[in-house]
This record gives structure tokens, C-alpha cells and sequence, in this order.
């Protein structure tokens, strides 16, 4: 069967919220597993990266950093002329649509790996670089910052946040201790589809919760969630091709460029921008990107890559 | 017999009258939201085109043409709710 076995328990996690089955995972798990995973995808980039370091990828870094700007820029005109947003509300959903997604990511390097598809190992770095840029441009863009709150505790909020912390951490602990790394990696490494497993689960449950959300601009937003993602898988995997990246690397950029963030995006724009409404950014993001991605976009930027593009 | 050529009459009254106001609608209240009706079906005709001739030709599943078709049954639906809920309507049921 063509669906990936992790793909199949978010399906799972969906159908039980679909049909009100007493299907109840506590908080506690939801959050550990995200700790798991992130720390997981932070430790193997940190092994990678003391084996790769060159000038070549910081090069690659800042190609990729200009993505995240470029994204936000591409969907608020989409949002603010097409749907005709309020600009805050454009902005604050440009601003997910720039940010990426782990989840998504990870379940994109558990489809390479189950296909035994070779990709770039120092990608958690470009996780990482993706993760901040489009906050920045989504405020520049609403223009309507907070009166009289300093910057520091929006800087704060944009790179101390859960997911930056325990990326950037386990990058930087793999980095720098990929010697020992070994005696960690059963739980790290071996358990990872493990995880990535009952993590869907949940994530299937929390996305037909979203479905019942979308409100009066649902149509509008179920379009641009499945058309934004699709641009930006184009742009990250014409970037790919741009910087010589393998066909794995240019399937994970594409990922990459196609997600949508809905942890790290909400906990900055609360805080920075109070005013804004973070549930259709979010329901959009949550509940009809990420399955998308998961589903259908995965599959299909794998595909295309795999035939179109004169990579190696 | 008779009540067949009656219930169609019903039903094609119907249907005129539901044509007559999507007209007046279009012309009086979707310059405001025609960008977006347009991106909608747009969106949802070229995912469901491309999904379908990927299908076919067996590059990959059929994800993208049920996605296009759950797109364009999303769009159908809230183009004729927002017929319902333009004044125009109002105004002629009035």
C-alpha cells in the first residue's frame, strides 16, 4: 500500500475525533513526544553538522534564510487582496505560511527513510534558520506592533521559544558531543518512527478538531492552504536546484517551504501582536496544511522531484 | 403525468429564479469578493485538473483530485450561501 505506516495513525487520530471516539491522549504525552522530536531532529543535524561544517553550507543557510522572508511576502497579498484579510489578520497567516512546521519535516524524513532516499544529514540546520524570519516580516507587515513594549521580549519570544530552544539545543549538543552521542541515540534515533507514530496520533485528533473552525472565510482558506503550500514547496525545491542540493535534500526543502507553523508563529504574534486573531492562522495551518502536507504533498513534491529534476 | 409536468414546471421556476439572482448578485454585490470567488475556483479546478492527469497516468494517487474536488465543493458551497445572504436576495424575497 502507498501510504507511509506513520501517515496511517494520523489518519487514525482524524477518523477517532471524526466519529467522537473516546479516544483521550493526555497533554503530558502530547508534550513529550514533542520534546522527543525535536531533540531528536536537533541531535542528528548536530551529528551531521561536525562532519559537514563549510563555508558552502553557511552559504546555503543564508539561501534558505531569504526563503522565510520571501514566503510571508508571497501570501500576504494572496490573503490581503485576494481574500480580502483585514492586514493584520493577512499579516499574522503570512507569517505562519513563512515559519515551517517540525511535524511536517519529520514526517517528511520518515518518508525518505522509508524509500531509502539519501538527503543533506545537516537539514535540522535549515529547520532552524526557517523558524524565525517570517515572524519578523509578518510584524513588519501588520505594522501594529504593541505601544510601548520593548523588543526584548518579543526577541525572546522568537528565539527562546520551546521548539528553537530544544533545536538549536540538540543541534549544538550533537555538534559538540557527537563522540557520545551513541550511548543517547537508542531513544533518539531508534525510537524516532516510534514516536513520529503516536505524535500523529495526536496531531490527527487536534486537526478534525480544527475542521469545525474555519468560520465564514473557510472556503477562502481551504484554498489558500492548499495552494500556498504547493508555491512554496516550488520555491524551496527551485532553491534546492539553485544550490546543488540531492534529490532527498530538494524533496526536504520543498517540505520545508510547503509547511506551515502553528506552535512557534502563535506563541510570538500573541505576545507581540495581541490584537491579532490567531485561530483562522492557526485552523488553516493545523487543519488543512499539515494534513495536506501529510497526506498529499510529501508524496507529490517527492515524486516530481524525483522525476523532473536533473539532480543527483 | 400531470403532476410530473408540475413538479418539473416548480423546478424549473426554481432554477430561473436561482439564475436571475446569481446575475443581479454577480452584478451588484460580487465586485467586492469576485477576486476571491475567482482564486477559489481557480485553486480548486487546476489542483483537480492536474491531480486527475497525474492519476491517470499513474505518477501518483488520487490525494490531488480528491483534494481538487473537496476544494471545489467548498467553493460551489459558499458561492451559493453567499447568493443566499446577498441583500439582493433579500430584496426580492421581500
Amino acid at each position: 500500500m502507498g501510504l507511509d505506516i506513520v501517515v496511517a495513525f494520523f489518519l487514525l487520530g482524524a477518523v477517532a475525533q471524526c466519529l467522537r471516539a473516546p479516544l483521550s491522549l493526555p497533554d503530558g504525552l502530547y508534550q513529550t513526544l514533542t520534546i522527543l522530536l525535536l531533540l531528536a531532529i536537533g541531535l542528528k543535524g548536530g551529528i551531521a553538522l561536525s562532519e559537514h561544517l563549510t563555508p558552502t553550507l553557511l552559504l546555503q543557510s543564508a539561501a534558505v534564510l531569504a526563503l522565510g522572508i520571501v514566503l510571508p511576502l508571497l501570501a500576504f497579498p494572496l490573503l490581503s487582496f485576494v481574500g480580502q484579510l483585514p492586514r493584520i489578520n493577512a499579516a499574522t497567516i503570512a507569517a505562519h505560511y513563512g515559519s515551517v512546521s517540525v511535524a511536517t519535516y519529520a514526517v517528511g524524513v520518515a518518508f525518505l527513510e522509508s524509500r531509502q532516499i539519501p538527503y543533506e544529514p545537516y537539514f535540522p540546520l535549515f529547520v532552524a534558520v526557517l523558524e524565525a524570519p517570517a515572524i519578523a516580516v509578518g510584524l513588519w507587515l501588520a505594522r501594529q506592533r504593541k505601544k510601548g513594549q520593548g523588543h526584548g521580549q518579543l526577541v525572546r519570544e522568537v528565539l527562546l521559544n520551546q521548539g528553537m530552544v530544544l533545536l538549536l539545543g540538540g543541534l549544538l549538543i550533537g555538534w559538540l558531543m557527537s563522540d557520545q552521542t551513541g550511548r543517547i541515540m537508542p531513544l533518539f534515533g531508534d525510537l524516532f518512527h516510534g514516536v513520529l507514530a503516536l505524535f500523529l496520533l495526536a496531531m490527527g485528533q487536534k486537526a478534525a478538531q480544527r475542521w469545525g473552525e474555519l468560520g465564514k472565510d473557510a472556503s477562502f482558506l481551504a484554498s489558500f492552504g492548499v495552494a500556498m503550500p504547493l508555491i512554496g514547496a516550488a520555491l524551496g525545491a527551485a532553491l534546492a536546484l539553485l544550490l546543488g542540493l540531492s534529490a532527498g535534500g530538494a524533496t526536504l526543502l520543498a517540505v520545508l517551504g510547503g509547511s506551515a507553523s502553528y506552535i512557534a508563529v502563535p506563541a510570538a504574534f500573541s505576545v507581540a501582536l495581541p490584537k491579532a486573531d490567531l485561530g483562522p492562522a492557526i485552523t488553516a495551518s493545523l487543519g488543512i496544511t499539515f494534513p495536506f502536507n501529510v497526506l498529499v504533498g510529501i508524496p507529490l513534491y517527492s515524486a516530481l522531484i524525483m522525476t523532473f529534476f536533473p539532480i543527483a | 403525468m400531470f403532476v410530473y409536468i408540475k413538479i418539473l414546471k416548480h423546478q424549473f421556476n426554481s432554477i430561473a429564479i436561482w439564475m436571475h439572482t446569481s446575475v443581479v448578485y454577480q452584478k451588484e454585490e460580487t465586485k467586492m469578493k469576485s477576486p476571491r470567488i475567482i482564486f477559489e475556483f481557480t485553486v480548486a479546478l487546476l489542483v483537480l485538473g492536474t491531480g486527475t492527469a497525474f492519476a491517470l497516468s499513474g505518477f501518483v494517487g488520487w490525494g490531488l483530485t480528491a483534494t481538487g474536488a473537496l476544494l471545489l465543493c467548498a467553493s460551489g458551497l459558499s458561492w451559493m450561501q453567499s447568493l443566499n445572504q446577498s441583500p439582493s436576495t433579500v430584496v426580492q424575497k421581500r
